[in-house]
C-alpha cells in the first residue's frame, strides 16, 4: 500500500495518531483526464462552478422520506409520521428531521420518472439520460462536465467519491463514466473510510511505494514500468493516463492535501459525522474548494441493501421500513444538512450545484414483505445551490405517489439542466453529441 | 402591616415553593447529570443486550462497510471481542435466554436474505428457522424466560407478524395476525406477557399482549414513533424510544403504560436501550458529535 503524507487524525478518545492518504490502485475504471486533447472549446462558467452528485444508489422510498402520503390506505403510506418543514405545506417524514428545518436552501423535485426499472439500466439512465442499449453509452453528467469545463489544475476533472463503481450483484452499471467521450473522462475513484481515511483504489498497482520514493521520479518510472510487465494489455493501455494522475497527485502536495480531511476542523468533521457517507460528503466539499468541476458521491457501491458483500444500498425489497428508520434516514439526514450548511457558510453554495437523486423510486404499495420494490414511474430529487431559488417544491405525485400530476421529470432533463447550469451550452452539448433532445427543467434554470 | 406582608409571604412560599419544586422535578430528566461512555470507536452500533448477570454486554457493530458483527463487552475491564470468532457474513438482533441456555441472533445469508439462528450458549445444538423464498428475512427474536420458545417478526401479505417457534425453529405459530408491521417483541420475566411494538394503529406505537397473542392493548399514544421496547429484568418497567419530542430520546414507562418519564435529553440520537439487571441502569447507543457509540445512563428507581 502507498502511503502519502503524514497527516494527523484524533481518534475518538482524542488520542491522536498517524493517519494516511492511501494511494493504490487496480481497477483500470479510474483515471485522470489531465493532459487530454480538448474537442471542443472550454464552457463559460456558468452559475455552477463545481457539481456535487449524492448518488443515492439504489433508489430510495420516496414516500417514507420526502413526498408522505398520509392520507393514503395504510398499505401505501407506510408507517412514519409527516413532519412539518420549514417551507410551509410542505412535509417529510420523521426521518429527515434535520432537512426539514433546511428546505429553505434546496428545491424539491417530486415528479422524477425513469424510463427503466432495472438497477443497472436505471442507473446508465439516471446518470446519463439515456438507456444503455442500443449503444453505444452515452457519458456520465459528470463526463460532459469535465470535458467541456478543461480547467486547469492538478486533480482530475471527474470523482466519483465511494467503494467503486455502481453496481448491482450481477454487474457495473455501463454509464458511469465517459461513454462516447471516451475513457479519458471516466472518473477518478476516491474511497473514504467513516473516519475520513481516504484512499484512491484506481492506483493500487502501485503498492509498495512509500512517500519517500515517490519524490522521486525515476523511481516512480521504474516502479510503474515494472508494474506495466505485470499486467495484461488491457490495462498497459491506461496506464499513460494513471501515471499521469498518480504522479499529479503524488509530487504536488497541495493536491495531496485536498485528499487530507484532518485538516477540518473537527467540529466540522462531526457536523458530518463519522460515516462513510458523511465523511465523503465532506470530501466532496474539500474538492469543491480545489475546483473541482464534478463530484459524484456513491451512497453505496452495490444497491443491495442486506446482502453478503455489499455496502447497504437503498434497494430495500426487504427490512425497508428497519433500514430507514435505523440505518439510512439518520446518516443521510445528517450529512446531507452538513454539507448545504458547510457550503453556505463558506459561501461556496452560490458556485456550487447540489443535486441529490437515486435512479428510481419505491412502490407506494407495501409489497407482501411488508417493504417496497422498484418504482420508476415516480421518485424525487433535491437541487441547491448555483442560484436557483431554494424553498420550493416543483412537480406533485398523486395521492398515493405512484405517478406525477404534473409534467414528469426525466433524468435527461436533470442531465441538461445541469449541463445549463454549468454554462455548457447547447451549441457544444451538440457539438459533443451529448444530451441530444434534452430539455431542461425551466425552474431551475 | 410588616406583619400581614410576611405572614402573606410565609403562606405563598409555603404553597408556591413545593408546586416549584414538584413543577421542577417533573421537568428534570430521569438521569444523572453523566452518561457513561462504554465504547469510543465512533462505529454505527446497534441490538445491545446484558448477559452473565451484567458482567457481559453483547452488541452489533460495523466492523466493515460491508458486514454487521456481533461482539462481546467485559463490563469488568472494557475488553472486547468478537462474540463469533468466525463470521463471514452480517449477524445482528441477538437475544438471550434467561437462563443462559439459548441465544438467537439474525444472520444473512444470500442476496436480501437473512436466517433466524437459534443456538445453545455452551453446547452444540443449533437450528434455524431458513428464509423463505425470494427476498426474505426475520427480525427481532426474543426467547421465552423458560428457554422454551423463541419470537420473531416475519412479513407475509404486506403486514409483519410476531411468530413463536420452539427450539428447535419447529411448530410455528402466529402470536398476532393484526394489520401494520409488528416488531420488537419481548417476554416479562414471568413468561406471560410480551411487549411489542406496532404501526397496526397508524404509526409505531407500543403494546402489550398474552403471550398467547390474546388481550392486546395499547400502551402509548403519540403521533411519533413510539419504537424498541425493553423490559427491565424484574418486570415492572419498560423502556422505549420515542421521537415525540422531536428526535429519538430514551423513555421509561411502567408495565400497564403509567408513568411515562423522559431519560435522555440531547439534540443527538439516542437510541437501542438495554436495562442493565439491576434496574438502575441502561445501556444504549447513543450519536455524540458525530460518533455512534455505546453509552450507559441511569435511571431512578
Amino acid at each position: 500500500m502507498l502511503h502519502v503524507g503524514n497527516f494527523r487524525s484524533r481518534t475518538c478518545a482524542g488520542v491522536s495518531r498517524r493517519s494516511f492518504l492511501k494511494l493504490s490502485a487496480g481497477l483500470p475504471l479510474a483515471f485522470s483526464a489531465t493532459g487530454l486533447p480538448r474537442v471542443a472549446e472550454a464552457a463559460d462558467q456558468g452559475r455552477a462552478k463545481s457539481v456535487i452528485l449524492v448518488w443515492l444508489w439504489g433508489a430510495p422510498s420516496h414516500l417514507d422520506l420526502v413526498d408522505p402520503k398520509p392520507k393514503a390506505p395504510q398499505e401505501y403510506r407506510g408507517p412514519f409520521c409527516p413532519i412539518q418543514t420549514k417551507t410551509p405545506g410542505i412535509q417529510f417524514t420523521e426521518l429527515l428531521p434535520q432537512l426539514a428545518t433546511r428546505t429553505d436552501q434546496f428545491t424539491l423535485v417530486r415528479s422524477m420518472v425513469s424510463s427503466n426499472g432495472g438497477h443497472p439500466g436505471a442507473g446508465t439512465v439516471g446518470l446519463t439520460g439515456y438507456e444503455e442499449s442500443p449503444g453505444p453509452v452515452q457519458p456520465n453528467f459528470g463526463a460532459i462536465i469535465s470535458k467541456a469545463q478543461q480547467r486547469p489544475g492538478d486533480l482530475p476533472p471527474f470523482f466519483y467519491v465511494g467503494r467503486g463503481i455502481p453496481r448491482d450483484l450481477p454487474r457495473r452499471i455501463k454509464g458511469y463514466g465517459g461513454g462516447t467521450l471516451g475513457p479519458a473522462h471516466d472518473p477518478f475513484l476516491v474511497n473514504c473510510t467513516p473516519l475520513g481515511e481516504v484512499e484512491l483504489p484506481g492506483l493500487r498497482l502501485l503498492d509498495g511505494l512509500t512517500p519517500d520514493r515517490i519524490v522521486n521520479r525515476q523511481d516512480l518510472l521504474a516502479r510503474i514500468d515494472e508494474t506495466r510487465r505485470l499486467t495484461d494489455g488491457s490495462e498497459v493501455a491506461n496506464w499513460s493516463r494513471v501515471y499521469q494522475t498518480a504522479y499529479n497527485l503524488l509530487t504536488k502536495p497541495e493536491a495531496v492535501k485536498s485528499f487530507d480531511l484532518t485538516q477540518e476542523s473537527e467540529s466540522t468533521r462531526e457536523q458530518y459525522g463519522y460515516t462513510k457517507f458523511g465523511q465523503s460528503c465532506l470530501l466532496a466539499r474539500r474538492l469543491v474548494e480545489a475546483e473541482v468541476p464534478y463530484i459524484q458521491v456513491n451512497w453505496s457501491e452495490y444497491v443491495e441493501a442486506m446482502s453478503p458483500g455489499c455496502d447497504f444500498g437503498w434497494d430495500t425489497h426487504i427490512y425497508n421500513f428497519e433500514l430507514l428508520q435505523d440505518r439510512h434516514g439518520p446518516i443521510f439526514d445528517r450529512a446531507f444538512s452538513a454539507l448545504l450548511d458547510d457550503l453556505k457558510q463558506r459561501g461556496l453554495l452560490e458556485t456550487t450545484l447540489v443535486l441529490a437523486m437515486g435512479e428510481f423510486g419505491r412502490t407506494p404499495k407495501i409489497n407482501k414483505r411488508a417493504a417496497r420494490d422498484h418504482w420508476p414511474r415516480c421518485y424525487f430529487s433535491m437541487w441547491a445551490g448555483a442560484g436557483i431559488e431554494p424553498g420550493r417544491v416543483i412537480g406533485e405525485s398523486d395521492a398515493r405517489g405512484e405517478d406525477p400530476v404534473t409534467d414528469p421529470i426525466t433524468p435527461l432533463m436533470a442531465g441538461t439542466t445541469v449541463a445549463e447550469l454549468c454554462g455548457v451550452t447547447a451549441q457544444q452539448r451538440a457539438e459533443m453529441q451529448v444530451l441530444d433532445g434534452g430539455n431542461v427543467i425551466e425552474e431551475l434554470v | 402591616m410588616n406583619t400581614r406582608c410576611s405572614n402573606l409571604s410565609y403562606r405563598i412560599a409555603k404553597w408556591f415553593c413545593p408546586v416549584l419544586l414538584l413543577f421542577g422535578l417533573l421537568q428534570m430528566p430521569v438521569i444523572s447529570a453523566e452518561e457513561l461512555r462504554l465504547t469510543s470507536d465512533g462505529r454505527i452500533k446497534r441490538d445491545p443486550v446484558f448477559i452473565d448477570n451484567g458482567d457481559t454486554l453483547v452488541y452489533v457493530v460495523d466492523e466493515s462497510s460491508d458486514k454487521m458483527r456481533l461482539m462481546r463487552r467485559n463490563m469488568r475491564d472494557g475488553s472486547t471481542e468478537p462474540f463469533h470468532k468466525n463470521a463471514p457474513k452480517s449477524e445482528f438482533s441477538p437475544a438471550f435466554s434467561a437462563n443462559g441456555q439459548y441465544y438467537a441472533f439474525i444472520q444473512s445469508r444470500g442476496n436480501l436474505s437473512l436466517a433466524l439462528v437459534i443456538r445453545e450458549l455452551q453446547g452444540v445444538k443449533s437450528s434455524e428457522v431458513k428464509p423463505a423464498g425470494g427476498f426474505s428475512g426475520m427480525r427481532s427474536p426474543a426467547i421465552s424466560p423458560q428457554g422454551k420458545r423463541v419470537l420473531y417478526c416475519f412479513p407475509e401479505k404486506g403486514s409483519q407478524q410476531i411468530w413463536s417457534v420452539n427450539m428447535e425453529a419447529q411448530d410455528r405459530k402466529a402470536l398476532t395476525d393484526g394489520q401494520g408491521i409488528d416488531n420488537w417483541p419481548a417476554y416479562t420475566p414471568d413468561g406471560k406477557t410480551v411487549i411489542f411494538g406496532s404501526t397496526r394503529d397508524g404509526n409505531y406505537e407500543i403494546y402489550s399482549m398474552q403471550s398467547d397473542g390474546k388481550e392486546v392493548k395499547r400502551l402509548t399514544n403519540s403521533p411519533m414513533q413510539d419504537i424498541r421496547p425493553v423490559i427491565s429484568h424484574d418486570g415492572k418497567r419498560i423502556a422505549f424510544i420515542s421521537q415525540r419530542d422531536g428526535n429519538r430520546e430514551l423513555y421509561v414507562m411502567n408495565l400497564d403504560g403509567s408513568g411515562l418519564q423522559r431519560v435522555t435529553r440531547h439534540p443527538d440520537r439516542d437510541d437501542y436501550p438495554a436495562w442493565h439487571p439491576d434496574g438502575k441502569r441502561i445501556a444504549l447507543v447513543s450519536e455524540r458529535a458525530g460518533r455512534t457509540d455505546l453509552y450507559m445512563v441511569e435511571v431512578s428507581p
